[in-house]
This record gives structure tokens, sequence and C-alpha cells, in this order.
């Protein structure tokens, strides 16, 4: 079996990216069905939240004259709570889990530590967010988020439209929500750490392997040593760097969020508050900033791992793919006072240090547009629906980048904070940029760790362009809205007294046309998921590894997988495949393998059209 | 004294500038996405990874870009603080409370149980009534009687008020004093909306500031 150093296919140099010896199991089966489990319950809950949005914008767009808005301004809270949450919470921590869950033993070949948590995780996960949910079902509205003291019926001059016994739930729920986040942190943690893997990472001849020399490499910050440290550093897969950076960001920031959270259940009871209104906010915010990323620095980690796969290119030098990777680490969390920019009684040092820390996350992630981009520019790139829908997701990430960083310097923020510009910028960040890339990534793993071929790519097409135009259409919209100054959140944006809000209406229909695009889109996406859990097995699971042993490199799942009976994993015989493989021409020696592999799965996929 | 300039607005940088420098970069990015799926078409025969050896150049020019961004702005922060050689003309305090704003003159403000029945005050309507003569500039202290708001002025751009652009704003929060100094360079109407959600008001939160022209 060659080694990495002798592998000439796309891995950076010296880096285990494409993991060729991932021990055969790593993946369990048991593993994956809880994978499958956590990302099955990621869309429900993404699909639930997205239908929400559609009574958000039915209100919104609803004019006097024509049908008037569909709910009522107390429901309109509890749909912006219910839809946020939904998507920041409900969708994003258990696709979160899951995908971080499979990049470990896929490219690191390391076997989840205690991997009979996984369950744990999913049903704390499930009975936090659907108690979150409930309390919103019951009348729970400020938001999703929920400034203090806004959530405190008490507090309220005017009469609030819940109890306190709504908001003891939605605390209640919200605190065993991060349970199951502390509890997945363990196992990450542990599985990316424990000493127990008697593997290269822990013990390499003549390589450090010493705590701090594996978290240097687990975070990427060995990019920055000197290259005599860094050659004695086993490198970790940027995937892991991804997962791992992501969450060290959730735990720091969990402990400030728990406290709001045991404050606001503390106060629900009947007692005092122990939090003044401002610390609440920045313990809102220290923590609900990191919740952006927590889904999307994994899917940075698949860029760097599958956009290398589609190129048939090696990244020219893997610092620059580590270099953004402290970076993003130390911004994620850093970043969050720029929520209080307009708050002037926040300390000018923390104004400060979250504009500089939105420059740097603005440069880290420029730097990795960058890399990647070099990558693509004139290689032999194969346009497959998770190649596409990787590109459009990076593109959201661009468009949201440039809209973030002018919100992110305070004297431009003056005009664009708390308008729709800000909701335009985390639409294009995590609809066209977030979820597009989620879904690429499906339509990738989902065969694998299934053991079923995608019913359709058709679907899969239809289901790409769709949520792209409606994305990248309401984003847009909501961009346009910001720029006229309208106030995020509001039940009814258009006033009779407000003269200058009458232009609000073409764009709030625009908005709900595009609304309704992005969610009609997802219906193909519904019934081709449908109907590749109800078709029958055709590749075991557990004969990945087994294949793997031969060809030695973790198999980048193709889309859809629609092989011909020849490249039907059960069926397949090591030798079998690697003589398939072979007619294809190889274009590389071993990785080759798997990327003639890929690519003949794709032309075989082509020609099925 | 009146600064010429404390707020990017006053330069006329302002949402609409964003929006076109916005747009601008949105042109970019398609231009570059477009020639990058153009160069997969017309893939390179020596596979020499060509682009990537302007990495470090990429790195210096956003580097470059995010610092003079940062610097060039930083004179406009809109904290009263960092204007301290600005004296404003006149002091209003505000009070946010569900769902309506009161403004009063100063001094009362400092008590904003008292200024709810101070007669310099406009407790709960639609329309405010302190003069503000053209050019000045106005130092506004705001607070909450209950939740959490956003004070945010907005200016008319015609004479009709069919458009309107956001001249500042500031978080208004029960328990703290939050502030912005603003100055009124034309007369006209100005309107002040929540942009905080806070309840099922929220959009009913509004009031209208008339500037005039008077002798100072």
């Amino acid at each position: 079996m060659a080694t990495v150093e002798e592998v000439p296919g796309n891995v950076i140099p010296g880096e285990p990216i494409q993991n060729p010896n991932e021990p055969s199991g790593a993946l369990t089966p048991f593993a994956k069905k809880w994978i499958r489990r956590l990302l099955y319950l990621s869309f429900l809950n993404f699909i639930i939240a997205g239908t929400l949005a559609l009574f958000l914008r039915t209100d919104q767009a609803g004019n006097p004259n024509i049908i008037g808005p569909l709910g009522t301004p107390a429901v309109f809270g509890q749909l912006l709570l219910a839809h946020g949450l939904g998507m920041f919470i409900g969708w994003q921590f258990p696709f979160a889990y899951a995908l971080t869950l499979y990049a470990f033993p896929k490219y690191m070949g390391r076997k989840i530590y205690a991997e009979k948590l996984i369950p744990v995780v999913f049903f704390l996960f499930a009975i936090g967010f659907y108690l979150v949910w409930l309390s919103a079902f019951m009348g729970f509205g400020p938001g999703w988020y929920f400034l203090t003291p806004l959530w405190n019926p008490a507090a309220w001059s005017a009469g609030a439209t819940w109890t306190a016994t709504d908001a003891l739930i939605f605390f209640g729920g919200m605190m065993i929500t991060n349970a199951s986040l502390i509890v997945f942190a363990y196992v990450l943690f542990k599985t990316a750490f424990s000493s127990s893997y008697k593997d290269k990472y822990n013990s390499s001849p003549g390589m450090l392997s010493t705590m701090s020399a594996r978290f240097a490499a687990a975070i990427g910050f060995d990019a920055y040593m000197p290259s005599a440290v860094r050659d004695r550093i086993q490198g970790y897969p940027i995937a892991a760097i991804a997962a791992v950076v992501t969450t060290l960001d959730m735990v720091i920031s969990a402990p400030p969020f728990l406290v709001l959270l045991a404050d606001g259940a503390w106060v629900s009871a009947g007692n005092p508050a122990f939090l003044n209104n401002l610390v609440a906010k920045n313990f809102l915010w220290i923590n609900y900033h990191p919740i952006v990323y927590f889904a999307f620095f994994p899917l940075i980690g698949m860029y760097y791992t599958l956009i290398p796969i589609f190129a048939n290119r090696k990244f020219a030098s893997s610092r620059w793919a580590k270099v953004p990777w402290p970076m993003l680490l130390i911004s994620g969390v850093g970043v969050y006072s720029h929520h209080l920019f307009m708050d002037t009684s926040q300390p000018f040092s923390l104004q400060i240090m979250s504009e500089s820390m939105t420059m740097l996350v603005s440069f880290a992630s420029g730097i990795s547009v960058f890399t990647l981009f070099a990558l693509i520019w004139r290689s032999h790139y194969k346009w497959t629906l998770t190649a596409k829908f990787l590109a459009a997701s990076i593109l959201g990430w661009i468009v949201g980048g440039v809209i973030g960083v002018e919100q992110g310097n305070i004297p431009t923020d003056v005009y664009e904070h708390n308008t729709y510009a800000v909701v335009s910028h985390f639409h294009f960040m995590g609809l066209d940029g977030i979820i597009l890339a989620a879904f690429g990534v499906l339509y990738w793993i989902l065969p694998e760790i299934s053991g079923k071929q995608w019913y359709s790519k058709t679907l899969g097409e239809i289901h790409l362009w769709g949520t792209a135009i409606g994305g990248f259409g309401l984003a847009g919209t909501f961009a346009i809205l910001g720029f006229m100054g309208v106030p995020r959140r509001e039940y009814a944006p258009i006033q009779a007294a407000l003269p200058f809000t009458q232009i609000y209406y073409d764009p709030l229909i625009a908005a709900l046309f595009f609304a309704l695009f992005t969610a009609v889109a997802q219906l193909p996406f519904i019934w081709n998921l449908l109907k590749t859990m109800q078709s029958p097995t055709t590749t075991k699971s557990n004969m990945l590894p087994e294949l793997e042993t031969t060809v030695p490199t973790p198999l980048p799942t193709p889309i859809t997988r629609e092989l011909t009976p020849a490249f039907s994993h059960a069926s397949m015989t090591s030798n079998q495949a690697a003589e398939n493989i072979n007619l294809s021409g190889t274009l590389y020696t071993d990785h080759g393998d798997v990327n003639s592999f890929t690519n003949q799965a794709e032309s075989s996929l082509r020609d099925s059209q | 004294m009146s600064p010429d300039a404390i707020l990017l607005g006053d330069l006329g940088l302002n949402a609409a500038f964003l929006a076109v420098v916005f747009g601008a970069a949105v042109i970019i990015t398609i231009v570059a996405a477009g020639l990058l799926i153009w160069s997969t078409k017309h893939p390179e025969e020596g596979d020499s990874h060509a682009l990537a050896k302007y990495e470090k150049h990429w790195v210096v020019i956003i580097l470059a870009i995010f610092v003079i961004f940062a610097l060039s702005t930083i004179s406009f922060l809109p904290y009263p603080y960092a204007h301290a050689n600005v004296h404003p003309n006149l002091t209003i305090d505000v009070t946010g409370q569900q769902f309506a704003w009161t403004l009063c003159d100063a001094p009362y403000w400092a008590n904003a149980s008292t200024s709810l029945t101070n007669p310099s005050c406009f407790p709960n309507s639609n329309v405010t009534y302190i003069p503000i003569p053209v050019g000045d500039t106005v130092l506004f202290n705001v607070t909450s009687h209950d939740v959490t708001h956003g004070f945010g002025i907005y200016q008319c751009t015609d004479v009709g008020c069919t458009t309107a652009a956001i001249l500042d704003q500031v978080q208004v929060m029960p328990g703290f004093y939050n502030s912005i100094l603003v100055t009124f360079k034309t007369a006209g109407t100005y309107y002040i909306r929540c942009l905080e959600f806070c309840g099922y008001g929220h959009y009913t939160m509004f009031t209208q500031l008339n500037v005039t022209v008077t002798s100072t």
C-alpha cells in the first residue's frame, strides 16, 4: 500500500486528507445508523422551520387591500422564534453533529470514541429542541434571539402574550439542548485527542505525540510553526480540524450562555434576576454567534475535502489550507460584540475587539475562498451535483460576507443594524451558503451511510436550481429592503402613518415570491429522499471498509450512486472493483483509483440520462 | 460649535452608498464565478496550478483592504465619547415604552418617571414638538421603562416623504442610558422608529419629529 507521501493524487502533501490508512470499520454500522437519523432529524426540522417562514412572509407582504396579514402580531413573534431557532438549532445542531461524527472515522480513520453515546446526544437534543418549539406553540414569542428582559412577562408594560410557564419550558428546553452539545463535545474531543488510539496521530516514529502537538495539529496551528517543528507534527485532516474548531467555539461560549439560561429559568420560577440586561445581552451573543458557525465550519472542511476530488488536483500548499483555522477559532467567538455595536453602554474595548475580529474572520474567509478558487481554476473540474451545490454555496458565502463586512464595521453598521440588511446577510450565509453546502454534502454521503442509491439525479438538479434561484432571490430582495432602511422583525412594515413605507410593498411581495419558490423547490428533494429511504439497500454499507482495504482511500461517494451492477459495492469483489476501476483509465495511482472510480460512476451517471 | 461630520452619513456615505458598494461586489463576484466556470471548460494541459502562486499577493491585498476600510472609518464612530470636542446645542432625553416614545427637553431626562408628566415632554405621542433649529447638533440620551427597544431616526429624502433613510440609531435598554449625537442639517420631518423587536406592537412604535428653520 502506498504511503500518503507517495500519493500524487488529491491530498495535501504530507497530509492525510483522504486518509489512506483508514482502518476497516472505523465508520461502523452503528455510527452510520445514528448519523443517518441525525441527518433525517435535521432536514425534517429544516422543512418545518422553512414552512413557518412562509407565514412570516405572508404576514409582511399582506396588504390590507388584497389579502391582509394572515396571522396576528403575537403569533408573528412566535413564528420569529420558531423559524429562527428551527434553523439555527433545530436544523443546524443535528446536521453539525452528523457531519462531524462522519468526518472523523471517514477522514481520520478513527472509530468514534464511546459511540454508544451518540443516541444520548440524539435524544437529549430532540427532547430539548422540541420543548423549545412547544414553548413557541404555547405562545412564547420574543424572537429567536431572546433579549433580556423581553422574554420576561413581568417586565412588560403592555401585558405579555405568554406566561412565565411558557418561558420556563423554553429555558428548560434550551438547557437540555445544550446538554446534548456537551455530551457531543465529550465524544468528539475524546475522538480527536484520546491516547487510546494506536494510530499514526499518536505514535509515528520521529514525530511529536504530545498533547500540545496534537492540539496544535487539531486546530491547524502547525501551519504557523517553523518547518523544523511543523515537520514533526502529524497533521490532522482539514475535515477533522474544522470539527474541532467549531466544537471548541461552541464549548468555550457555552458557560456564559448556560448562566443566561439558568437566569431565565430562575426568573421564570418567580425569583429575582442575577444578571443585568447588558451582561445578559453579552452572554446571549457570545454563544449565539458561534452557533452560526457550528455547521458552517465543518462544511468548509468538506470544501477542502471534496473540491480537490472534483478538481482532480492537490492543494499547492498544505499551509494555506490550514492558515485560516486558528483565525476562525479565535474570531468565531471574538466577533460576538458586533451584535452590540449600537449599544453605547457596551465597553469600547469590546467593540473594537469585535470589529477587529470581524475583519479577521473576513480575512480568513478571503484566504479560504482564494485557495479553493485557485484549486478549481483551469482544472479538470467535475461538475457533479454536489460540486454544483458547493460552488453555489461559495457564492453565497462571498456575497453574504461582503454585506457582513459592512455590518462588521461600526460606522457603516449604523445604516444597516437591525434592518433587513442583517436578514439579507444571514440568509446569504445561512440559506445560500450553509444550507446549499449541506445539501451538496448530503447528496454525497447519504448513499454511503444508508447503503441506498439516490432515487433520482434529475430531482436533485431541480432541487439545486430551485433552491439556488429562490435562495439568492430571497436574500437579494432582503438586501434591497435593508438598503431601503426597512426594520427587521416587523409584523406589518407598511404603515399608513409612515408615507415612506409605501414603497416597501413591491420588494415584500418579491420576497414572498422567492420564499414560495424556495419552498416549492424542496418538494422534489422531499420526494427524492422519501423514495430513496423506501428503496432497497443496494450498497451494503458495511462493505465499504472492506473495499477500502483494497482501494486504500475512503471512497468519496459519487452523487446518486447510480452505479451499474458492476459497480455495486455489494456485488463486487475487491478484485472486480480494481478491474473495473482500471477500465476507466487510471488518472493517478492509488488515489487515482478512487478518482477513476468516482469518475466512472459519474460517467455512468451521465450515460444513464 | 457643530462639527461638519460626526457620522459617515454626514459625508453622504450612508445606506445608498453602501448599496452601491455591495452591488459592485456582487457584480465582481458574478464575473469571477463566470470566469471560474469558463476556466474549467478550458483546463490547462500541464496542471500547473498557476493561480496558487498568487496566494501571497491575494493575502496582502485583502489584508490591505480590511485595514484601510477599518482605519478610514474609525473617525466616524457613532459614540458620543468618541467626539469629545463636539458640544451639542440641545439635549433630548428619550424613553421607550411598549409601544411608544416619550421625548423631553433636558434637564428633565434624569428622572424618567418625572419626564412622563413634565410639560416639556411629549409622552406616547405620534408627533413630538420639540423645536430643533436646522444645523443644531442634538445629544439623544435614551433608556427604556420596560423591555429592549431600538431608537432609529429616519430622515425624509423628498418633499412628500415617499422615501426616507436611516440617519442614526442606538439600542434602548432598561437600566442603561445609551447616547447618540445627531446633526440635523436640513429642515423637515423626521421619524423615530423602533428598531428592536419589543413585542406584538413593535411595528406601531414610532413618532414624528419636526426640525424647523429658526434662529438660534
